[in-house]
């Protein structure tokens, strides 16, 4: 386990020097698929052979989290999904981006960088779009951005299901997908949003697994950091 | 190096000076005195920070400079619970670190202020970057500690409790901080881990510490020394994510401050 850990620290600062793009393929490759499946294996039977992991609760939420963000990453991954997508039948796609027109609303996504388009069950209507600005200080100055804010209506079988501002930090979540505001712009005077729409598979596993590790490291460690003396 | 002339900037100067004697009056073993000094460079470390909070409008952890001085001011708070919760007595260690912290502030970091992004309006951002400055305090308090079983002047064994027992109080809220960013890029961003440098960066740091810790759970105290040496590798990752990684641009990426 501890040259698992070792191993997983130093491609992380090798990766610090690669690049996003380049750390996301690196991850995401079929040697280091063989170390997420060690990973799993290696913190299972540890799991399995040390009764102290189990019978401390702590202990066993710290390892339970990390068996739940190991699992989480892969089900959430680009891989994962294009396995759900060939095995489960399941058509969401990791990430794509949806550009929709004020007053005009859209069901067709790019995915995998505008090579591919996929469609969403349902529509979304771009009611309304504004940008709020910051009072500048005096008359001379820019006005800087305060929030980019999308009014969007979700739209299946010509009802309308749901209604919601999507703003920077706060993101519409709806039929296993987020929709998150990324950029604007404007086509013959009207404007538009183009939306980062994320699939929601894969989440609830790494959330979880936070929670468990979160309150395992606190339960574990805080009561031995404030141990009588 | 940009010298402040304002208020603010008096305030970081005078901050610096109290905390430098205070470590003075600590080395010269004027225990009373340092402690009371410490106490007077936190009021003024705190008005620093109450005072830009006045002026900007919004919770001053926007940017490093900020970040620093709430560090200036953390380290009191952080070392009064060390010191009665945990019986760890660093008085000298806590005011270097808080003259340290401060340096970044007056001398480095421009004082410009600037209107909240909508990036940074989320409900995570402030327990995220409060949670990180403590733990780094924490964890440069234990590299402090760490370094001393090099010395040859302490009981090993004693002060590697020491350092065993602030580790355990910094890695929680470590890990708390790297989940509240996580939680927090995958609502802004839409991931909830990018590769970005600074990220990685706190990944391994994260995963030093968790090294750690498995060596002692293997090996517990019988080297002491090798335990040390996890803790300061941790802490060179600490250096590097909050310095290096910040600002330089080979590490440009969402997080950099160097743009």
């Amino acid at each position: 386990m501890l040259g698992l850990i070792v191993l997983f620290a130093g491609l992380s600062v090798y990766s610090a020097f690669i690049g996003p793009a380049a750390a996301k393929e690196l991850f995401g490759s079929s040697a280091m698929l063989i170390f997420w499946g060690l990973s799993l294996i290696c913190i299972f039977v540890c799991l399995v052979l040390f009764p102290q992991l189990t019978r401390r609760p702590p202990l066993a939420l710290i390892h339970i989290g990390a068996l739940l963000i190991i699992l989480g990453g892969l089900w959430s991954s680009e891989q994962g999904h294009s396995i759900q997508r060939n095995l489960l039948k399941n058509a969401k796609y990791q990430t794509g981006e949806l550009i929709v027109e004020k007053g005009k609303m859209q069901n067709i996504m790019a995915v995998q960088n505008y090579s591919e388009w996929a469609w969403l069950p349902f529509y979304l209507a771009l009611e309304d779009f504004t940008i709020k600005h910051y009072e500048p200080a005096d008359a001379c100055e820019m006005p800087v951005v305060r929030q980019y804010l999308s009014s969007v209506k979700i739209i299946e079988q010509d009802l309308v299901v749901s209604s919601k501002q999507i703003r920077v930090n706060k993101p519409l979540r709806y039929g296993g997908y987020y929709f998150l505001q990324q950029d604007w712009g404007l086509r013959e005077g009207n404007p538009y949003s183009v939306f980062t729409v994320v699939s929601d598979s894969g989440i609830g596993l790494i959330f979880g697994g936070y929670i468990f590790l979160g309150i395992g490291l606190f339960w574990s460690l805080w009561s031995k950091a404030f141990k009588r003396i | 190096m940009a010298v402040k002339y304002s208020i603010l900037g008096v305030l970081i100067y005078a901050a610096m000076a109290v905390y430098l004697l205070a470590f003075i009056a600590g080395t010269l073993r004027q225990r009373k005195a340092g402690r009371g000094l410490f106490f007077i460079a936190f009021i003024m470390s705190a008005g620093a920070f109450i005072y830009r909070w006045i002026n900007t409008g919004h919770v001053p952890l926007q940017n490093l400079f900020e970040v620093f001085i709430a560090m200036g001011a953390a380290v009191y708070l952080l070392s009064v619970i060390c010191e009665k919760y945990l019986r760890i007595n660093q008085l000298q260690i806590d005011t270097l670190i808080g003259f340290f912290v401060l340096f970044p502030a007056g001398f480095v970091f421009s004082e410009t202020a600037k209107p909240l992004a909508p990036a940074l309006q989320s409900p995570f951002f402030i327990p995220h970057v409060a949670v990180y400055l403590s733990a780094y305090i924490i964890m440069f308090k234990a590299a402090a500690a760490a370094a001393k079983t090099f010395s040859g002047k302490t009981d090993p064994l004693q002060n590697e409790d020491s350092v065993y027992r602030l580790v355990c109080l910094g890695f929680p809220l470590l890990a708390l901080g790297f989940i509240l960013g996580s939680i927090w890029a995958h609502y802004i961003w839409g991931r909830y881990f990018g590769f970005d440098p600074k990220e990685m960066w706190s990944l391994a740091t994260c995963l030093v510490y968790a090294g750690y810790f498995h060596f002692r759970f293997i090996y517990g105290t019988k080297y002491p020394r090798i335990n040390s040496l996890w803790i300061l590798a941790g802490l060179s990752l600490i250096l590097i994510t909050l310095f290096w990684a910040n600002l330089s641009k080979l590490f440009a990426g969402l997080h950099s401050y160097a743009l």
